[in-house]
């Protein structure tokens, strides 16, 4: 059987328009990505790392191009079947303002089973365990706001597992922290990455970070500039 | 997603801004008390009329004089109402208020003069508690209705049978107020019926003969008005159109029916009015729903962005932001059902006391229309729950709407 890899784009192209001006913010990325891959994409601001981050994560439509998952392209399905995908096979982990903050931590987690109407008792024991992984065992009915800016991304990382995705895309993940809790968090994705063989997609301008992980994709002016494979 | 996880998420994000959705759901409250306990106060007028006017046999049609009219009911009038088909018998009377005494007691009464063989046929459920009706010949003679033989609001009976009562009224003769005072000794005790309002207040009034009565009142062959007893109920329209046709608009004629529909109709459009502007009050918490929701959807822009993110659809943002304009009225509805009976209630007791001063003028010192019970039917609770949500979801229609459009990426990039 011909190799499949587990995402892969094929001239992928997001054009802006504003007035009469258009402008591409993804110009033609074709990559693939393998599973069980822990990748960064770095690029200077308005590069595209944004855009082809939401492209992956089925939030935006592209111009042109196709994104496959699996082998199956992602982008001939209709808005519900992109929300089920997100669901079933993403997880998402923002920079800042990532948890409802009236809610406890665990239902916080636990928000992403809601949805396929899983039973209560089952996705708040999940999202325990889950909890209980990232280290946040004792903190299961705390505000999020009781926590510090490291223990929240623990938790927007325990919500990303929720529904045991595939892929877990991260736009900045450690954007707020400091050093060392942002280099705690990288950790904690990688030891998750190497476990559990979920895919990680960062998109992040720290270059410690991007070292941490396996390969970086460098994006310029919306296209591919370098693909750099980190040894170790 | 499931309706208790849904309602469940709803619920949370009113209890982060609780003086918000406490204040849309007062409004919806209010709206929704005013509208029960509105329809409750219409719905017990109308029993409380049904209820005075049911006293009066359906066969009975009222002739009176016409309001602007100065045409005079007399013997001859009766005769001429008595040869109409499907009259029974035309029984005139003689009807003014005066004062009654005895003992050293007084009492408000409303005294009829008119051939009492034909009273049980003009109120069906009267019953002599005590002695006799007055005999057409008898010109001392006098029944009392059981409120003045037993006053309510006193220990002691006002007048046995065989007691003298003496009657007396102001008269105004030759520019010179007189009293008339007569005496009379009570024959018997009516029953009570339970109407002693301004309508047919039966047991606020003291029966006696044609005669006696003509001859106290010096009405001089004028009748008051007469009773005409027909055949049957379904004749009693038939008679009332036949005598509407002989006499234009020199009479006044009813049945116990046109007389309820005429207050009824007065009393709808009443209610009619007053439900308007309660709904109008509704209608105003439905603008409070559109701003608070309208408001939370963009202060939550952040939040919806995220729930789009981890695979909320279009339908499930729907979802939340109805389900939460649903609660505000299911919670309005609900306790403004409650509130409203007892709004209803005060409104019963305020009204009653202004009411009951204003009638007892017109019932010359009579205790008049008092506190009248607000009735409140399940229809009635039932109509203001289905309102209150119904204006609640379509105000929260647009909001919603607006929400579950919202681009998962502009929406997270709001800060």
């Amino acid at each position: 059987m011909e190799h499949q890899a587990l995402i892969r784009t094929e001239n992928l192209t997001k054009i802006y328009r504003i007035g009469s001006v258009s402008f591409p913010a993804l110009n033609q990325v074709s990559l693939e990505i393998e599973a069980g891959e822990f990748i960064s994409i770095v690029g200077p601001s308005g590069s595209g790392k944004s855009t082809l981050l939401n492209l992956l994560g089925a939030l935006d439509r592209p111009s042109s191009g196709h994104v496959y998952v699996e082998g199956s392209d992602l982008f001939r399905r209709n808005e519900n079947q992109l929300a089920d995908f997100r669901n079933k096979k993403l997880g998402f982990i923002f920079q800042a303002h990532n948890l409802l903050m009236r809610t406890s931590v665990i239902a916080n987690v636990a928000l992403p089973s809601m949805i396929g109407g899983e039973p209560r008792g089952k996705r708040m024991r999940r999202a325990r365990e889950l909890l209980e992984n990232v280290g946040l065992g004792d903190k299961l009915r705390r505000k999020p706001s009781e926590l510090s800016g490291g223990e929240q991304q623990r938790v927007a990382v325990a919500r990303a597992l929720m529904n045991q995705p595939l892929i877990v895309l991260g736009d900045e993940p450690t954007g707020n922290l400091d050093s060392k809790t942002g280099a705690e968090i990288v950790a904690l994705m990688k030891s998750i990455n190497r476990e559990r063989g979920t895919v990680f997609i960062l998109v992040t301008h720290n270059p410690e970070v991007a070292n941490e992980t396996q390969r970086v994709i460098h994006l310029r002016d919306g296209r591919v500039s370098l693909v750099e494979r980190i040894p170790g | 997603m499931k309706l208790t996880d849904l309602i469940g998420y709803s619920f949370g994000a009113m209890r982060e801004r609780k003086l918000r959705a406490i204040l849309t759901i007062a409004m919806v409250l209010i709206g929704a008390g005013l509208i029960t306990a509105l329809n409750g106060l219409t719905t017990g007028m109308y029993q409380y009329i049904g209820g005075q006017f049911g006293t009066l046999g359906a066969n009975v049609v009222i002739v009176l004089p016409g309001m602007e009219s100065t045409t005079r009911i007399t013997e001859q009038t009766a005769s001429v109402i008595k040869q109409i088909e499907g009259v029974k018998i035309a029984v005139p009377y003689v009807q003014q208020t005066a004062t009654a005494q005895s003992a050293g007691a007084s009492a408000s009464v409303l005294v009829t003069g008119s051939d009492q063989r034909y009273l049980k046929d003009i109120f069906p459920t009267l019953e002599v508690a005590e002695g006799n009706l007055v005999a057409p010949q008898d010109s001392i003679g006098i029944v009392l209705g059981h409120s003045i033989a037993y006053p309510p609001d006193r220990p002691n009976p006002f007048a046995r049978v065989g007691s003298v009562v003496s009657i007396s009224f102001s008269v105004v003769k030759e520019k010179l107020p007189q009293t008339v005072k007569r005496s009379f000794v009570v024959r018997g005790i009516l029953g009570e019926m339970g109407t002693s309002g301004m309508f047919l207040p039966v047991d606020r009034m003291a029966f006696m003969s044609l005669s006696a009565a003509s001859s106290l009142f010096g009405t001089s062959g004028d009748y008051s008005g007469v009773n005409v007893i027909t055949n049957g109920p379904d004749e009693a329209e038939r008679v009332a159109s036949a005598i509407r046709r002989l006499y234009g608009r020199s009479f006044e004629v009813y049945t116990s029916k046109t007389l309820i529909a005429l207050i009824q109709n007065i009393l709808g459009a009443l209610s009619l009015f007053l439900g308007s502007v309660a709904s109008v009050s509704l209608i105003v918490a439905s603008v409070g729903i559109f701003a608070g929701l309208y408001t939370s959807v963009m202060e939550r822009t952040r939040e919806i962005g995220l729930l789009k993110a981890i695979g909320f659809k279009k339908r499930g943002i729907l979802g939340v932001f109805l389900a939460e304009a649903a609660l505000i009225g299911i919670i309005g509805g609900v306790l403004g059902d409650a509130v409203g009976v007892g709004l209803g209630y005060g409104m019963a007791v305020v009204m009653g006391q202004m009411r009951g001063q204003f009638t007892a003028e017109m019932t010359a010192g009579g205790e008049g229309i008092g506190y009248i019970s607000p009735y409140f039917t399940p229809e009635n609770f039932l109509f203001v729950f289905a309102f209150s949500l119904a204006v609640s979801i379509i105000a929260g229609a647009y909001p919603a709407w607006r929400a579950s459009r919202l681009d998962p990426v502009v929406a997270l990039r709001k800060e």
